[in-house]
């Protein structure tokens, strides 16, 4: 599954965009997926606190994640718990979501993450 | 006069007006007056207190030098105009604070003058009560708003001037304000008093959650002895969360419904920003890769998690455009003090300039440092290209609601101040409710305190309204209070609009916009307008009440002081019962020679009265101490041009007859020493008999036609005549008779009507037809007590207004779509009192070379007003041989100050 992941990170001034819902960030590790996270903060100019990204590990042995049955299982896990995020999506990738429901995660963790407020 | 011991030399000070209007251009004039005269210059240094500031409300004071051997010397106060309310009126009191050479000293005396503010309020028919501003300030609520531990100072309510807004009573009361945000508490006790309507699902604030908590209380938080108050108190709120679409399709859609919802807020806050990029990234990244703005926007909003495209984003930026027809949009900048410029959403006017007639940015200032010492560090960044439409607060370390109860917090950011402005625009709202959003924002920006940056670039507003802004601070920090001012510019100041239509009207100057009464009318015009308010533009159209009354203005009457000079020309050589003087040949003869025509000598004359008028006016009695008797609108002018007269000579009287025609129509004087208007064409006849050597009666008809003026009542721009034309018809009798050898009597009275046809462009309405009258009684006796004495006595009452009325349209507030409505306000011509002129004078030449007499007038009601000051001259005179002298002690009647004065002279002959 992880082996079609493709990220569109990497490049510092964006080439375009097209809302194809594809997944966003690499997952094939936490450090992996920490550089495609941030490649696309640097990317798009997005300003996240330095403690949203450096609570994001690899929760592995969380029981919490057991537990998650559907799409929005992983939504609220992620609203709740943005550090787990990336264990939440790649679990929701190893159960076969769909890419734009991944896309979707991914947008919630963004949103999580996103410092929106002024 | 000094009452206790004065020392030698003295120096006192008087003013020749104790008011003046900040806006009249006039001087009043101080003057020093030494008890004697000195050898050295006399240097007199004035002070001042009071509530007006020198050098601000009026300009500096000069010293007043009195010149070695004078006795007076004097310097002007010369009030200035400006821009701010200053509650109706202010005052300053000026004393003499030092006094050098000479050995003159100072005598205690100081002068008062009030300036008087042409405008009654600003905004509303509230007035400000600078009381309640100060009492505000000091609220606890108030205060709070300072978070704990905050280094500033001011207040940043108090940088923002939200304490004297809400000293006019502005609360946001019937305003609405929509916040889109997230971390709600409508169960906070900030919220307790709100009609608050939501759209969709709310995030609920938590412990950890609480921005629109704190934003909502900032806007309108309550005021009920909770922590802190909002700047809109009263206001109601409308909650949408920009984070919970929901079922709808994308966040944009999301954010155009709720927008769409919020259909009766006048403000939009938007403490959030779905993406951090600067508008200048945004708009590089639309160019590089060739797409639209809304997919470029689209782009990164969905870059920062709200997916996005560009029709949603179309969508949405169609809803902000359609709420800016009832409310302005308001956005945080981004806090991040490393960008150069503000962050794309706030900067949507640069993507889409249809949003740009009333969207506001808000950026993040902190003030430190006391009144008048400040310091301003920018907390956010920039305003970047939004500098047009960006305003400043102070939003770092204040308070607000956190979560559920009495929870409060304390924080900084752009956040805090967005919700600033926002309640400023429903107080402004609440204190326009005319105005555009596009009208509010302006008011806003233009009023916005700027001086404490260097401006690249400076919006012009409407009518050349100039503001200043820079890219880092915009247009500076808001200020309510400025923007609850009259705004003007060099171009456009204050003005009364006359039309149907705010954009279809005639615009008048509000300082040029007076009436002018003759005497005649007294206080007619003046009580009549008393608490009507009126409406004037400033130069952004925003409209203010102020007392209608204040565009009359008083032409003044002669007061009927005491003239030594003239008592004592005649005083040595006693009284003539007959004063009359015949006017057998009149002035203005363009040729001596008159053309005979059968038994009528007709003559043309220029620069003169026809000669019936001649003859009226020059019987003239040299003893009354009053001249006014004779003083009518229509029997006196200064302009008598062209005319032709004519007399007809029977046994033992004679018929006169002419006209008069002004050279120039248009000619008039405005001098209020004068009863002289518009030039006039007089028709005149009158029939004099002589029925003895002494006893004589005359009566005279005439008619008076004057064009753009009434009366010699003359208007002024708004309020001008133009196309008016009066016609004053009279009949007056002058008639003298002698009783016994020692008495005589004399008699004046003058009626009239006058009928005026035509109409102005202006708010001068209607003119019914009035009518007015006038008297004079003089009792001449001679041998009193004795031989060689005599006393005169006299009764005179002015020219009055009896009846008629004027019609003034008083405008209305316009509606919101501009349409000027008006209020015909009739006014009763007819004073509220009757002046009365009381003369006295007694003479007895005790020797052939010593004469002595006593001379008074006393007049009430002056200027036919009910409760006016009494004024009163009494002098003493006497000749003795060569020399007259006299001394004699004026009330002033409209300062109450008394005059005293003397005249010494020697004549001789070689």
């Amino acid at each position: 599954m992880f082996a079609g992941v493709f990220t569109i990170g990497g490049c510092t001034t964006p080439q375009g965009y097209t809302p194809d819902e594809a997944q966003r960030f690499n997952y094939s590790s936490i450090e992996d997926f920490k550089k495609s996270l941030n490649n696309h903060i640097d990317e798009w100019a997005l300003s996240v606190d330095n403690e949203a990204i450096e609570c994001i590990k690899d929760f592995s042995s969380s029981s919490n994640n057991k537990n998650l049955q559907s799409f929005n299982d992983y939504d609220l896990g992620i609203v709740s718990n943005p550090c787990e995020a990336y264990l939440i999506i790649k679990t929701a990738n190893a159960q076969g979501l769909r890419d734009t429901e991944i896309f979707a995660l991914e947008q919630t963790f963004l949103r999580a993450i996103n410092n929106s407020l002024r | 006069m000094p009452t206790s011991a004065a020392p030698a030399t003295y120096v006192s000070l008087t003013a020749d007006a104790s008011s003046v209007y900040e806006s009249s251009n006039d001087t009043i004039t101080l003057t020093a007056i030494l008890s004697k005269a000195v050898t050295e210059t006399v240097v007199v240094t004035l002070g001042s207190t009071g509530t007006a500031t020198e050098g601000t409300d009026y300009n500096s004071i000069s010293s007043i030098t009195i010149a070695a051997g004078a006795i007076t010397g004097t310097t002007g106060f010369v009030p200035l105009n400006d821009t701010a309310y200053e509650n109706g009126a202010e005052s300053t009191t000026i004393f003499i604070s030092t006094v050098s050479g000479g050995g003159a000293q100072i005598w205690g005396q100081s002068v008062t003058i009030t300036i008087n503010e042409y405008a009654l309020n600003s905004g509303t028919t509230r007035i400000y009560d600078a009381s309640v501003a100060s009492t505000w300030a000091a609220n606890s609520e108030f205060d709070n708003f300072n978070g704990d531990g905050a280094t500033s100072i001011q207040n940043p309510y108090e940088v923002i001037n939200l304490h004297k807004a809400f000293g006019y009573g502005l609360s946001g009361e019937g305003q609405q304000i929509a916040i889109m945000d997230i971390g709600f508490a409508t169960d906070h006790s900030q919220m307790s008093d709100k009609t608050i309507t939501t759209y969709g699902t709310l995030t609920t604030a938590s412990d950890s959650g609480y921005h629109g908590s704190t934003v909502s209380s900032i806007a309108a938080g309550d005021y009920d002895g909770g922590i802190t108050v909002g700047v809109a108190y009263n206001a109601d709120l409308h909650f949408s969360d920009f984070s919970q679409k929901g079922g709808e399709t994308s966040f944009p859609t999301h954010w155009a419904n709720a927008t769409a919802h919020a259909s009766a807020a006048v403000a939009q806050n938007n403490s959030w920003g779905p993406t951090n990029a600067q508008i200048d990234t945004v708009q590089n990244f639309a160019a590089s890769s060739s797409v639209s703005n809304a997919t470029a926007l689209a782009a990164y909003f969905t870059a920062g998690g709200f997916t996005s495209n560009a029709s949603t984003v179309e969508a949405y930026v169609e809803s902000l455009n359609n709420f800016q027809n009832h409310g302005v949009v308001v956005f945080a900048i981004s806090n991040t003090s490393s960008l150069t410029d503000a962050d794309a959403i706030a900067g949507l006017p640069e993507f889409f300039p249809e949003l740009s007639e009333a969207w506001l940015t808000a950026i993040n200032i902190e003030v430190a440092g006391a009144v008048g010492s400040e310091t301003y560090t920018l907390k956010s960044a920039p305003c970047g290209q939004t500098k047009e439409y960006c305003l400043g607060g102070d939003g770092w370390q204040i308070k607000g609601a956190a979560h559920t109860g009495y929870y409060m917090t304390t924080g900084s950011g752009t956040s805090f101040v967005a919700p600033q402005i926002s309640g400023a625009i429903a107080l402004l709202a609440e204190a326009f409710p005319n105005h555009t959003p596009e009208q509010l924002t302006d008011r806003l920006l233009a009023s916005a305190d700027n001086s404490f940056f260097d401006h690249t670039g400076a919006t012009t507003f409407i009518n050349g309204v100039e503001h200043g802004y820079s890219e880092t601070y915009g247009h500076g920090i808001m200020d309510i209070y400025a923007a609850l001012q009259p705004i003007t510019s060099s171009l456009y100041s204050r003005s009364i609009k006359i039309g149907e239509n705010v954009g279809e009207s005639t615009s008048h100057t509000l300082e040029q916009t007076y009436i002018t009464t003759d005497p005649s009318l007294g206080d007619a015009l003046e009580t009549g307008l008393m608490g009507v308010h009126g409406y004037f533009f400033d130069s952004m159209n925003g409209e203010f009440a102020y007392d209608f009354s204040q565009h009359i203005r008083h032409r003044l009457d002669l007061i009927p002081v005491v003239n030594l000079h003239k008592t004592l020309g005649y005083l040595g050589s006693g009284l003539n019962i007959h004063q009359t003087i015949d006017v057998n040949s009149f002035n203005g003869r363009l040729h001596d020679q008159a053309l005979q025509i059968g038994g009528h000598s007709i003559t043309a004359t220029y620069g003169a009265p026809a000669a019936p008028l001649q003859s009226f006016m020059g019987s003239f009695n040299a003893l009354s101490t009053d001249e006014s008797m004779y003083l009518t609108p229509f029997l006196n002018d200064r302009n008598y041009g062209v005319g032709l007269s004519g007399s007809y000579q029977l046994d033992k009287s004679r018929l006169l007859y002419g006209f008069t025609m002004p050279m120039n129509d248009n000619y008039y004087s405005d001098d209020i020493y004068y009863a002289a208007a518009r030039a006039k064409k007089s028709y005149a006849i009158s029939y004099e008999a002589d029925i003895n050597e002494y006893d004589k009666f005359s009566v005279l008809f005439g008619s008076s036609i004057e064009r753009g003026s009434m009366l010699n009542t003359i208007g002024h721009a708004a309020l001008a005549f133009d196309g008016i034309t009066s016609n004053t018809s009279y009949v007056a009798i002058n008639g003298e008779k002698t009783i016994g050898d020692t008495a005589s009597v004399r008699g004046v009275a003058t009626i009239s009507r006058t009928d005026t046809v035509g109409s102005a462009s202006t708010l001068v309405n209607n003119i019914s037809p009035a009518t007015s009258t006038s008297f004079g009684v003089i009792i001449n006796k001679a041998e009193l007590l004795n031989s060689n004495d005599y006393v005169t006595l006299s009764l005179v009452q002015p020219s009055r207004v009896n009846s008629g009325n004027l019609t003034i349209n008083i405008p209305n507030r316009s509606s919101f779509d501009g349409t000027i409505s008006y209020d015909k306000t009739s006014i009763d011509l007819e004073p509220s009192g009757r002046q009365l002129n009381m003369g006295m004078e007694y003479g007895h030449r005790v020797s052939k070379n010593f004469a002595l007499g006593i001379k008074a007038a006393y007049i009430s009601e002056y200027g036919h007003r009910e409760n006016s000051l009494n004024g009163h001259s009494v002098a003493l005179l006497g000749v003795f041989k060569n020399f007259r002298f006299g001394a004699k002690i004026d009330q002033n009647i409209y300062f109450r100050d008394r005059l005293l004065s003397g005249l010494l002279t020697y004549t001789t002959r070689f």
